[in-house]
């Protein structure tokens, strides 16, 4: 059932109400540029307040949940609220210009929309789920084929090509092409695992261009708005930093100490932080390294939650692994030769000269600290 | 190579670029460029002089000419200011290279052991083996596959069609990965179920030393002999895991089969014994299969594994089916080369300066019989004596030559220059005594 509103300001212009569940589709885009709201009126108008109000929920939804809710549809009006609250997010977000904020807020738009297409391919509630596949392909510029084998259920082909641009985010080794059917340059997929293919699509394109560039004067108009969102953006960030390294721990302070981990780690750990997606061979390496040092599985798994793909189950698994549970080998984290060879190698300083592993690098420095404490204590003494 | 060598092979180089016809790449003028020359640090040390560029094909042609280098290269890559330095140079996209070499099948002190014709020869199965996966798997035409001798122990493959021109380098990585089965997982491409499989069943057997029911053919608790008791276990039609019937599930359908008709069917029963047990076998499982591989029934049981039903395989079999099957040279662990969109490639058409082979393009339908002794060959037939530095030996065109050090020969022209070209021989000097 395909429900056809029409917009009563705008001339005429047939919107499906499920358009504004996907608000970043060309569709959607096209409807409100011909609706003719002008930015002036976005940002100011006392009837889209509405609209505002929704678009700043987005965002705190996003910080909050890491998902964006879809409203359930009871009015035309709705239907142009919750297209219009998308254009004033972006504006929001662009205003704060927080990368983090950035990547969690289309992550969440992405991953929400993701959720509302397997729904709805599910119970078929948007007509067909092939032509939900066929829109969705179309959108994203990928070309698709059903199949069915005698006996199985019908699945989607792409092109390779596509398929690697799509899924460059996707950690888990069964998205490896090595590990998919591949005949004659088409890659075999389920109708779910397409649609996941779908949320990386919209996931770029979301993000794609945020922040804009948006003038001063404007960002100052909606001042009343950003308020509330930083305030989240801090109690979140706050969170995270107290929870997540579990470094502060008084009298374990120098068993696990932040401040002498060897510069490739800390990268990693401020990418992880940061919510940039971070190669598996880092993860690997800087997860050993934490479980060598002492840190407990449930602290690892709190400083992979601010990744994109984050998946509690899957992080439970993986770390656990590494640190030998289930009758696994407990990993050690690799030398500076591999972490080199992987490209993990960053910002080697003196003390990198004189070990050849991280965790070397490690103790070196813990030593040198505490020398250099106690030469400090002593120092005192005699003064 | 003394100053009197390197000029006469410099010579014979100009020669060969005045006649040659050089394959000129498409968008040449987008393309960065490299070239070693014969000059006086050549060979003790190979400078590169590159981010050059050419606007048109006969500055091109004519540079060669002029300067009839070692080596010559071009980017992989296209550039919007190809000469410029490689921060500012622009990435527009990338050939898809693969390059396969001997150094990356064999290990260093293999190397040794083999003959250059015998690396040529392992490099080749490997390259067929690269080129059926990316027909069969990932859908090139034959036409867009340009494959080209490398001038020395392997074989390079361009593709430049406008989509692999975009592929980054994680991407690039992945085809990488995949036809090197690196990150292949078993449960991947172990799928689905087929519910006819009665070979599921296993018979029972009974421990002769304690009784112990199994089904096994030692005893896994005291490692005794185990005989046939009536009963059986699992039931008709129980569960069996099916191999996908594309990408790397299809290729160990068919690695499997060829395995069995290869290394057990095909060998004595010592060989096929020894082939099962180096893939972590018991001696009596070893035996046992070998034994069956002669049964009338073996022939169905083919069938079935090129339908990718299979029983249960340990994971040591499907180690060595993996190994026979990956294509083992695309890359090494520490040099991504194909993943590495900013590389030069050798020229196709150019002259390698330590063979001093051509950097030959061939014909997929007719590299069978491509012998780059024979056919990459450009160097005539007339006779230069020279005077041996070391011991060497080289069958080109058919011939064999051997030298041995301070000896002094005569042999043709192509073979001398092969000779000076691997430092093994310098020319021989006209007036020296001997």
């Amino acid at each position: 059932m395909v429900d056809i509103i029409m917009d009563w300001h705008a001339e005429s212009i047939p919107i499906p109400t499920h358009t504004c569940f996907y608000p970043f589709l060309s569709v959607a885009s096209e409807y409100v540029e011909e609706s003719g709201v002008t930015l002036e009126n976005l940002i100011s108008s006392a009837v889209l307040e509405r609209a505002r109000l929704r678009g700043k929920g987005r965002i705190l939804e996003a910080i909050r949940d890491g998902k964006v809710k879809k409203p359930v549809i009871l009015s035309k009006a709705q239907v142009e609220t919750e297209l219009l609250s998308y254009p004033f997010a972006r504006i929001l977000v662009s205003c704060i210009g927080d990368k983090y904020l950035v990547r969690r807020y289309a992550l969440s738009e992405a991953k929400s929309a993701y959720e509302k297409l397997l729904e709805d391919s599910s119970t078929g509630s948007t007509g067909s789920d092939t032509d939900i596949i066929n829109d969705m392909s179309e959108e994203f510029g990928i070309r698709v084929d059903f199949f069915r084998l005698p006996a199985e259920r019908e699945q989607v082909q792409m092109p390779f090509f596509d398929y690697l641009r799509f899924t460059a985010n996707l950690r888990d080794k069964r998205w490896k092409l090595v590990n998919r059917g591949l005949e004659k340059g088409m890659v075999k997929l389920r109708r779910h695992e397409f649609l996941r293919i779908i949320q990386e699509a919209m996931y770029e394109r979301i993000k794609k261009d945020l922040p804009l560039d948006v003038p001063s004067d404007i960002c100052g108009a909606i001042k009343g708005y950003v308020g509330d969102i930083k305030k989240e953006l801090e109690e979140k960030r706050k969170k995270f930093s107290d929870a997540s390294f579990g470094f502060e721990s008084g009298s374990e302070f120098l068993v696990k100490d932040p401040s002498c981990f060897p510069p490739c780690i800390s990268y990693i750990l401020s990418n992880l932080k940061e919510g940039v997606n971070v190669p598996h061979s880092a993860r690997f390496a800087v997860t050993a390294f934490l479980l060598n040092v002492g840190l407990t599985e449930d602290e690892i798994i709190e400083i992979y939650k601010n990744s994109p793909d984050f998946d509690e189950e899957q992080t439970r698994y993986q770390v656990g692994h590494i640190a030998g549970d289930k009758g696994s080998v407990r990993y050690t984290s690799p030398s500076c030769a591999t972490m080199h060879t992987y490209g993990n190698c960053v910002g080697k300083d003196e003390i990198c000269e004189k070990v050849s592993h991280p965790l070397s690098y490690y103790k070196l420095k813990l030593k040198l600290k505490r020398k250099k404490e106690q030469q400090d204590k002593s120092n005192k003494k005699e003064s | 190579m003394n100053e009197k060598t390197k000029l006469f092979v410099r010579r014979k180089f100009e020669e060969y670029y005045r006649r040659a016809r050089i394959s000129i790449p498409k968008d040449f003028w987008m393309h960065e460029w490299g070239f070693v020359f014969l000059d006086h640090y050549f060979p003790e040390k190979l400078v590169m002089r590159r981010h050059k560029s050419f606007a048109t094909e006969k500055e091109l042609v004519n540079y060669l000419r002029e300067n009839a280098p070692a080596h010559a290269y071009h980017s992989a890559a296209i550039y919007k200011y190809p000469a410029a330095d490689m921060a500012t140079k622009g990435w527009l996209g990338a050939d898809l290279i693969f390059d396969l070499d001997a150094d990356h099948i064999v290990s260093e002190e293999e190397l040794q052991r083999y003959s250059y014709e015998d690396l040529l020869g392992l490099v080749k199965k490997e390259t067929v083996k690269l080129i059926d996966f990316l027909i069969n798997d990932f859908g090139f035409h034959e036409e867009d596959i340009e494959l080209v001798f490398s001038g020395s122990r392997g074989y390079h493959i361009h593709i430049k069609t406008d989509e692999v021109r975009g592929l980054g380098s994680r991407e690039r990585r992945e085809i990488v990965d995949y036809v090197m089965a690196t990150g292949l997982d078993m449960k991947a491409v172990l799928v689905g179920k087929t519910a006819t499989a009665d070979y599921a069943v296993r018979e029972l057997r009974r421990c002769t030393e304690c009784n112990k029911i199994t089904t096994k053919m030692i005893c896994p608790a005291c490692g005794r002999d185990t005989i046939k008791v009536e009963g059986k276990m699992g039931k008709e039609g129980r569960d069996v895991r099916l191999l996908a019937s594309e990408g790397w599930g299809k290729r160990l359908r068919k690695g499997l089969r060829d395995f069995f008709i290869t290394e057990i069917i095909g060998r004595s029963d010592e060989e096929g014994i020894k082939q099962l047990r180096g893939m972590g076998m018991t001696k009596e499982m070893a035996k046992k299969i070998v034994n069956m591989t002669k049964e009338e029934g073996m022939a169905k049981r083919i069938e079935r594994m090129e339908e990718g039903k299979l029983g249960f395989f340990p994971m040591p079999v499907w180690a060595k089916i993996i190994e026979r099957e990956k294509v083992k040279s695309a890359d090494s662990p520490d040099a991504p080369v194909t993943a590495d969109i900013k590389r030069l490639i050798r020229l196709p058409t150019s002259l390698h300066g330590k063979s001093s082979l051509e950097v030959k393009p061939v014909r997929i339908e007719t590299f069978d019989d491509f012998d780059p002794l024979e056919d990459a060959v450009v160097f005539g037939d007339s006779a230069v004596e020279i005077t041996a530095v070391r011991n060497s030996t080289i069958k080109m065109k058919g011939e064999r030559y051997k030298v041995e050090a301070r000896e002094i020969a005569s042999v043709p022209e192509h073979a001398a220059i092969y000779f000076m070209c691997r430092g093994v021989a310098e020319i021989k000097e006209k007036n020296s005594p001997g």
